[in-house]
């Protein structure tokens, strides 16, 4: 077990632990955005950040999502220092971020108030990789991916084509936080046009060695209202 | 005489289940709406519910550890969580159940933040009642349920490849090389296949991979082969193969569809002067003919139509262009005072490397004629000319032959209609071998054995085959050389007891995983291939007699979910079930709470995995039990996970309605939904609108 001090009151927690973990189990609020129980902590969004004050020299800020619980530390969650580093960077996310509801409630608990930055390009991702970790993780597929690098980084499929291993599951959409995800246009997932042609294809596929005859694309044709010269 | 042992553990009392119930304030997100303490109290009066705790966090390290003590401690054996998406964290809690000691599917994960908190934040008490019922039917699909064990399967270190063109060698070789065993199999007598590239670079290199193929020991080849039958799953198939006048039977754990394309015969259909009117194909025979010593090429005027055929015009095969030309520059060479023109609509000089091209400016050099047609205008061979439209000039020419060359478009070999069925592979309009759409699948089989490359899927030219031949066998290795398959979401399984043999199910599976079966050599009988399943429902609808289990989505499970739902309803408004397939509108319903778009609470929605498993026995368990309406959603057409599961859905509804009406019943009050994963908006609209037309038909 690991012993440190948290807002003045001493905790013990196993070893292993992130700052963060340790405060969520102890019901200590610390805000943030790129984290999520399911995925591998990535340190991102740096909302997280809480002092870490040493036993000598100045204090530092640490995100906690990635910084181990080390024996005696001594953590302020809620200190000048770490409250307005966090202000300042939820107002830098959302200067780029669509004005979501998670965003606006974001915004009303970090206290900003007004955004005095603005992106060149309007873009709502602010890049906090929770699409592309959850792809990996969750999903086990990796269809996308962070492209390029600074300010033209952003997500997207390899080559920026179709990419053939999306499934189309959608998880990339709801662990969006800024509602920035684009499916289809990200992923290239293509919702595709009912074609008479496309059936009779997909009732070969399904019909296997029985042949149906015939009969069968005329009902799904009828079905569906697709007229007979088509495809 | 002694009694087999496992008598004794059937008279041994059946342990009731012990479901722990683990609330999720979510910090203030659920908490914050919902009454979590309230929720609590009513979850210990569930059935079947020994334990039900409130965590802030489930999901956190504290949380997790809680859970697996509290397994322990309380000797639970099912596992309801009631907290986010589950598509986000089931796998989190089935891994913590598991280091538990229980198994996976013992763990469900329900959904009272998108689906509750975050939608219905005005109406805390609606709220309330709908995450009661939420966890109700949790519970209750809980206690109905049987664990799936995981399916295993070998992988067989052998791959088939179908067809000894240069893709398939390369294929071969590519593969032995890696140490895995290949076995090729060719329709003709020797290897080589239909390469119809014209660069003799490429029939070299396709003769030295042939030669280098026979003499590798790990690549076996059998000519003038055929497969006549195809079972087993990915990683172990066995093909059986006609080979000479015998049957062979082979396990292999990859099969690679690599066979060639071949020029399309002229149509007989079409009457043409045949003395005069050749393909290209029988145009090369008539070259290699003049090159005989003492014999010249006859005819004069030599016309050649690129493009002949009309189908071509909308898939290029990609190699006529360049054999026309290599043909015009031979005739050319033989008769320096031939004309020589060759129509086109386009020129599509493919392949890499400068040799092609060079073709090209070297046959305009000996005075070979290129005009251009229009698509809309195609030549018109006449008796003695050929007459087209110039589309630089807008003149009509004519064109005097003693031969007209027609370039024929690629086709599949005559027997491709019968692979695809073999392997299960769709045709595209050509009647190509069309690659498994991916994404369509879950991602189960994102490596499934089967790849099809080179001109079995278009006509491709060398440099495409070999590309496409080197990336399939990276693929097929990868595939090759894990150790086992392991599928651990439920699939069909077929109680042949039951089972009629009226084959009403391998019908309708997607995936050819229900085989018919000789049973005492007279009935037939179904027989699941485990590791084909999709696990997608549809020919647990259509048994007549109810035989095929799939555990998760039973006959039991879903109407036990109903029932909760409807007991535990409280009051207001009317009471609408949804069953909602999890790639679409499960996925819809959270995107709604994401996006905090509220629709009515008294919407209770049931997780179905796939639309294809929408039973209308279940549809009418929902009416029988006081339920006002049923809304179905599923994936649009033609974006099913499983095919067509969708449509089979939609006819199965529209029957059902038209039966509702049949008996008196309002078919209003069962209405289906298409609706993509993203669509929360059209979700929350189309519960709304619903819940609207119910209370104006005042139905009940």
């Amino acid at each position: 077990m690991v012993h440190l001090t948290i807002n003045e009151k001493p905790f013990e927690v196993p070893e292993g632990w992130s700052l963060l973990e340790a405060c969520r189990e102890f019901g200590i609020h610390v805000p943030t955005l790129c984290h999520h129980p399911a995925l591998e902590p990535y340190g991102g969004c740096r909302l997280c950040v809480v002092e870490l004050v040493p036993a000598k020299g100045k204090p530092r800020l640490v995100a906690s999502c990635v910084y181990p619980c080390e024996e005696g530390a001594v953590v302020r969650t809620d200190s000048e220092l770490a409250v307005r580093s966090r202000r300042l960077t939820g107002e830098l996310l959302l200067a780029g971020a669509y004005e979501t509801p998670r965003m606006l409630a974001l915004a009303e608990e970090l206290g900003v108030r007004e955004v005095r930055f603005k992106m060149p390009e309007e873009s709502a991702c602010v890049l906090c990789g929770l699409c592309v970790r959850a792809c990996r993780e969750i999903v086990g597929v990796s269809a996308i991916s962070v492209i390029r690098r600074g300010i033209a980084k952003r997500v997207s499929t390899p080559f920026q084509v179709a990419s053939s291993r999306c499934i189309g599951c959608g998880t990339c959409v709801l662990i969006c936080p800024t509602g920035a995800f684009e499916f289809s246009g990200t992923t290239g997932y293509q919702h595709v046009p009912p074609s008479a042609s496309a059936y009779r294809l997909g009732y070969y596929r399904v019909s296997g060695e029985l042949d149906l005859g015939p009969t069968f694309v005329k009902d799904l044709r009828d079905l569906l209202e697709i007229p007979q010269d088509e495809g | 005489m002694t009694l087999p042992t496992s008598i004794e553990t059937h008279t041994s009392e059946p342990r009731s289940p012990r479901v722990g119930v683990f609330v999720c304030d979510c910090g203030k997100a659920i908490a914050g709406v919902v009454d979590a303490e309230a929720l609590r109290r009513e979850a210990t009066r569930l059935p079947g519910v020994v334990y039900a705790t409130r965590e802030d966090y489930p999901c956190s390290k504290g949380g997790l550890a809680r859970l697996q003590r509290a397994i322990a401690e309380h000797e639970l054996d099912r596992v309801l969580i009631a907290g986010c998406a589950p598509r986000l964290v089931e796998k989190l809690f089935q891994a913590t159940v598991q280091r538990a000691d229980l198994d996976p599917s013992y763990v469900n994960v329900v959904n009272i933040r998108e689906q509750v908190a975050m939608v219905h934040a005005e109406k805390p008490t609606a709220a309330l009642q709908k995450a009661i019922g939420t966890v109700a039917m949790g519970v209750a699909r809980l206690a109905a349920s049987t664990a799936a064990p995981a399916q295993n399967g070998r992988v067989v270190r052998t791959a088939l490849v179908i067809g000894s063109g240069l893709s398939g060698l390369t294929v071969a070789l590519a593969l032995a090389e890696g140490g895995i065993r290949v076995i090729v199999i060719e329709r003709s007598d020797n290897l080589g296949g239909g390469v119809t590239d014209v660069q003799a670079r490429t029939r070299e290199q396709t003769a030295a991979k042939a030669q280098a193929a026979l003499a590798h020991e790990l690549i076996e080849t059998l000519l003038n082969a055929h497969i006549l039958e195809v079972s087993g799953h990915p990683g172990d198939y066995e093909v059986k193969i006609e080979h000479g006048d015998q049957v062979l039977s082979l396990a292999c754990g990859a099969i690679i569809a690599s066979n060639s394309a071949q020029p399309k015969g002229l149509d007989i259909a079409r009457w043409f002067d045949r003395s005069r009117v050749r393909t290209q194909a029988e145009f090369e025979g008539e070259l290699d003919h003049a090159t005989e010593p003492g014999k010249n090429l006859g005819p004069k005027d030599i016309v050649m139509v690129f493009c002949a055929e009309g189908s071509q015009l909308e898939r290029c095969s990609r190699v006529c262009c360049n054999l026309g030309i290599h043909q015009a520059i031979r005739a050319k060479e033989l008769n320096p005072s031939a004309n020589v023109t060759i129509l086109f609509r386009e020129l599509y000089v493919g392949g890499i490397g400068e040799a092609y091209e060079a073709e090209l400016a070297r046959s305009r050099k000996l005075g070979v004629t290129f005009f251009r047609y229009r698509q809309d205008l195609p030549p018109v061979i006449g008796d003695q000319t050929v007459d087209v439209l110039d589309p630089l000039t807008g003149e009509p020419l004519r064109l005097p032959f003693d031969r007209v060359v027609l370039t024929m478009p690629l086709v599949p070999q005559a027997d491709s209609r019968a692979l695809a069925m073999l392997l299960g592979l769709p045709q595209d309009e050509a009647g190509f071998l069309a690659e498994p759409r991916l994404r369509l699948r879950p991602g189960r089989y994102v490596d499934a054995g089967i790849y099809v490359l080179g001109s079995a899927q278009q006509p491709a030219d060398s440099a495409e085959a070999l590309f496409q031949a080197y990336l399939t066998s990276a693929r097929a290795a990868r595939f090759i050389n894990q150790e086992r398959i392991t599928i651990e979401t439920p699939v069909a399984s077929i109680d042949p007891g039951l089972c009629t043999g009226c084959g009403n199910c391998a019908q309708v599976c997607p995936t050819l995983a229900i085989r018919l079966k000789k049973r005492d050599g007279v009935l037939s009988l179904s027989a699941v291939e485990v590791l084909r399943c999709l696990g997608c429902g549809n020919c647990v609808v259509v048994c007549p007699v109810k035989a095929i289990a799939l555990p998760g989505w039973d006959d039991l499970e879903t109407p036990a979910q109903i029932s909760a739902a409807l007991d535990t309803w409280g009051d207001g408004g009317p009471k609408v079930l949804a069953l909602a397939c999890e790639w679409s509108a499960y996925g819809a319903a959270d995107m709604a709470g994401v996006q905090r778009i509220p629709y009515p609470a008294n919407v209770r929605l049931i997780r179905m995995n796939c639309s294809a498993r929408f039973d209308s026995y279940h549809i009418l368990w929902a009416f029988l039990n006081g339920a006002d309406g049923v809304l179905l959603g599923a994936c649009p057409p033609g974006e099913c996970h499983y095919g067509l599961g969708n449509l089979y859905a939609r006819e199965r509804i529209e029957k059902l309605r038209a039966e509702l009406a049949a008996h008196g019943v309002n078919p209003c009050r069962l209405r289906l939904e298409f609706l993509t994963v993203d669509d929360g908006l059209k979700f929350a609209r189309a519960a709304a609108d619903f819940v609207t037309e119910l209370e104006k038909e005042g139905a009940g």
